[in-house]
């Protein structure tokens, strides 16, 4: 038996039908999802910095780029308005020194002027005698290089000069550089002030020229002195320190390089290049001339519309390339200056920047997969452990004692703390208590089957006890059934019948208290009993009353026995009876008619000695059927929990029977019918004796 | 079924209710027998809540009656319905036991005991 159930137990426990071969789909097992989780992740994040920051490197890079060309065109600003300052101080410093020197003459010349009209007012000369020296004097002076002296009057007419073809012009015509009229204006100045500068055209023998000129003016007679030089000197100084610095600028920029392949050019206001672009680039400006899109075009736009000498930035786009172009107009040398940067080359750093941002990105993905890859083997190793040992169970001997958990499973809760552990744990406690729930199992099991095999026992017994049918000489007079129903294997309840003599019939009914193994037995003794009673005693009440002593004289746990026992005279139809706490038994006529056989002889046996039991007694007519029920016939009850009852019983008997076997199996249908879909609560008896 | 138990002076009143049968009288049985282990030997049983009581009911009826006969003790029932005393009457225990109707004669027969 206990090797059947276990192998029942190992069946229930295997899977139905064999398992596919367990196989981890990559993608749906756990280290595939952590590697797809990391990869996703990581990509994400890369792609959204590489978005993010792409646009701010480029423009971080580019406006430093950009800033650096700034930078460039701002210092070769700086360097050329510097150069243009010192060449400028050159020049003024140069003036300033020619104006000493011709001031230096014309004092010389009116002190002299003045010596002669001192002689003139000491009387010494006449006034016309002094003013005729003097003119004599001046007209004698000679310089070494292009200065002149030569005096004018009030008259504007030149009265002496070291030029003689000028003696005698009337010089009223003459303007000088700021627009005045000459002499007049000289005139004024020198009056007011002692002396005056001009700057002034002249005709000379060599054509004409620009001449410098300091005015004194000579009040006793009127005359103004004018010690005058030519201006080319310092001109000529100046264009060649231009000239050498237009070449030193055009050395030095014409190698410089802006970012990858930006150049700078200047070029001047009437379209000379200072510094020339690279030779490959020339075309923009000879080709383009007239284009309104070309680059002089742009460049002569773009400086209308730029009174700053600050540097401005536009776009300009040579076929396929876009090039930032910076430019600033040096005003003094009517200059411009245009750096070119292609674009490309602001944004190149950037986007190499980027490239390399990609490929650290790449390789730590690389690196954190690998990283993933072996973590998530980590994890998933002892989880594949645990699966493997979960689908091996079903083969496993639960009935063993030894467990035969494998060690690197039994390492598992020690090895990790984390839920693998946990869960290596609970598998090895489910283990555990499975072992010992179907050790369990397995024991409760062959324990119950050995109870029902010996209820099954104690049932083939207790069916044993039960009277064997009458003898066939007695069917004439007679005609008796009886069934007992028990609600469990065995039950409490009891019925016999046998002969006391020739022509009486004992008929018993009884139910012992309580149900079960204590009640079968109870009802075992009670049975042995009635038929030892019978033996010593023929009347109902002396033999209920021994049953009574003996069950009472050791009954610790009080139970007892209702009983019923009736001795029947088949020939005369004289019943004496006892009832001891049993429901009445009833007498049916053969139509149908009920009645109770009231009456009560004394308590339930088995509870006190030494009570008398009253026999009482009653006449059963032909064809009267004497029927004894215990109560689970009145209690038994139906699915609403409504019990049968004795006014059932009644009505059911009401339908005449042939004989008792009918009245029998007629009321026990009834029964079925009223309890049906209901355990069976009290054993139920019946036993019924039909007189012919 | 279910037990509610009162001290009335020296009397033990428990008050039953519901069916007594087969499946609930050993625990009635072992309620009872706590008691009396405890020396409660003067008990009053209030039925008035009991709708039914099996043959399994009875014997412990009977068996905590004797068992406080032989302590010397005492045991009233009362306020049984028609059907439960007619159980009683049927299976003639009542000439063995003290069956009174109301709690108050219970109470009185056991202290007059």
């Amino acid at each position: 038996m206990a090797i059947h159930s276990a192998l029942w137990i190992a069946m229930a426990l295997r899977p139905p039908r064999a398992p596919p071969r367990f196989r981890i789909r990559k993608m749906t097992s756990l280290r595939g999802k952590i590697l797809l989780l990391l990869v996703g992740t990581v990509l994400t994040i890369a792609v959204f910095v590489a978005t993010i920051s792409r646009h701010d490197i480029t423009q971080t890079v580019s406006t430093r780029e950009s800033r650096a060309i700034r930078n460039t065109v701002e210092l070769i600003l700086l360097n050329i308005t510097t150069r243009w300052n010192a060449l400028l101080d050159d020049k003024i410093r140069a003036v300033r020194n020619e104006r000493a020197q011709l001031m230096e003459i014309g004092g010389l010349v009116r002190a002299t002027l003045e010596s002669y009209a001192q002689e003139a007012r000491d009387g010494l000369m006449t006034p016309g005698q002094a003013r005729s020296v003097a003119q004599a004097w001046v007209n004698r002076l000679s310089f070494e290089n292009q200065r002149q002296v030569w005096i004018y009057d009030r008259n504007q007419r030149i009265v002496s000069s070291t030029d003689p073809a000028q003696i005698g012009q009337d010089i009223s015509g003459l303007w000088d550089f700021k627009g005045r009229p000459l002499a007049e204006a000289m005139r004024e100045e020198s009056r007011a002030f002692g002396y005056g500068f001009a700057i002034h055209d002249a005709e000379t023998p060599h054509g004409k020229e620009i001449r410098f000129a300091c005015f004194g003016y000579f009040e006793p007679w009127d005359w103004i002195v004018v010690v005058s030089d030519s201006a080319r000197a310092i001109t000529e100084r100046v264009d060649s320190r231009k000239a050498a610095l237009e070449a030193e600028i055009r050395e030095s920029l014409s190698s410089l390089v802006l970012a990858q392949s930006g150049f700078v050019f200047i070029i001047a206001n009437d379209g000379r290049f200072i510094v020339p672009p690279p030779e490959a680039y020339l075309r923009w400006f000879e080709a383009g001339e007239g284009d309104p899109d070309s680059l002089t075009a742009r460049l002569r736009g773009e400086s209308r519309m730029a009174d700053a000498s600050a540097p401005r930035v536009f776009r300009f786009r040579a076929g396929e390339e876009s090039w930032r172009i910076e430019y600033a107009h040096i005003r003094p040398l009517a200059w411009t200056l245009v750096a070119l940067v292609p674009e490309t080359d602001l944004i190149l750093p950037a986007r190499q920047l980027v490239h390399r941002q990609a490929i650290i990105s790449a390789v730590i993905l690389c690196l954190s997969l690998l990283c993933a890859f072996l973590f998530a083997a980590r994890i998933a190793r002892p989880l594949a452990q645990l699966t493997g040992f979960a689908r091996a169970l079903p083969e496993q001997d639960f009935l063993s004692p030894e467990s035969s958990v494998p060690e690197h499973i039994a390492a598992l809760p020690a090895e990790s703390r984390d839920e693998i552990g946990h869960l290596a744990a609970a598998f090895l406690f489910m283990d555990q208590r499975l072992r010992e729930n179907i050790r369990r199992l397995v024991l409760e099991s062959t324990t119950r089957e050995r109870i029902e095999s010996e209820l099954d026992i104690a049932r083939s017994i207790q069916l044993g006890l039960l009277p064997l049918p009458l003898a066939d000489s007695l069917s004439p007079f007679l005609n008796l059934q009886a069934r007992m129903l028990p609600a469990r294997e065995v039950g409490g309840d009891l019925y016999d019948f046998f002969m006391l003599s020739e022509k009486e019939l004992c008929v018993a009914i009884g139910d012992v208290s309580g149900k079960g193994v204590p009640a079968a037995l109870f009802m075992a003794i009670t049975r042995t009993l009635i038929r030892s009673a019978a033996r010593d005693e023929s009347d109902p009440g002396r033999m209920v009353e021994i049953i009574n002593n003996r069950l009472s004289e050791t009954n610790p746990n009080l139970m007892f026995v209702t009983l019923f026992l009736g001795a029947l005279d088949i020939e005369s139809g004289e019943l004496r009876y006892v009832n001891a706490g049993h429901p009445p038994s009833l007498v049916i006529t053969r139509d149908g008619r009920a009645r109770r056989l009231e009456g009560r002889s004394g308590p339930a046996c088995g509870v006190r000695e030494n009570i008398r039991y009253r026999t009482l007694s009653a006449r059963l007519d032909a064809g009267d059927t004497l029927l004894g029920y215990t109560d689970g016939v009145t209690e038994a009850v139906d699915a609403r929990g409504e019990q049968y009852g004795e006014a059932r019983l009644l009505a059911s008997l009401g339908h005449p029977a042939k004989n008792a076997e009918e009245t029998v199996a007629a009321l026990l249908a009834d029964i079925e019918t009223f309890t049906a879909g209901t355990e069976p609560f009290d054993d139920i008896t019946l036993i019924a004796a039909r007189l012919s | 079924m279910q037990v509610s138990t009162e001290m009335v002076d020296d009397v033990l009143l428990l008050s039953l209710e519901g069916q007594i049968n087969g499946n609930n009288a050993a625990s009635l049985e072992q309620n009872l027998k706590t008691h009396v282990d405890q020396a409660v030997y003067r008990i009053a049983l209030d039925f008035s809540g009991v709708d039914y009581i099996s043959s399994a009911g009875l014997r412990v009826v009977l068996w905590l009656a004797k068992q406080l006969r032989e302590y010397t003790g005492a045991l009233a029932l009362c306020g049984l319905r028609k059907n439960v005393l007619e159980i009683f009457e049927m299976c003639g225990f009542v000439d063995f036991l003290t069956i009174v109707e109301s709690r108050e004669a219970a109470l009185a027969k056991i202290k007059s005991a």
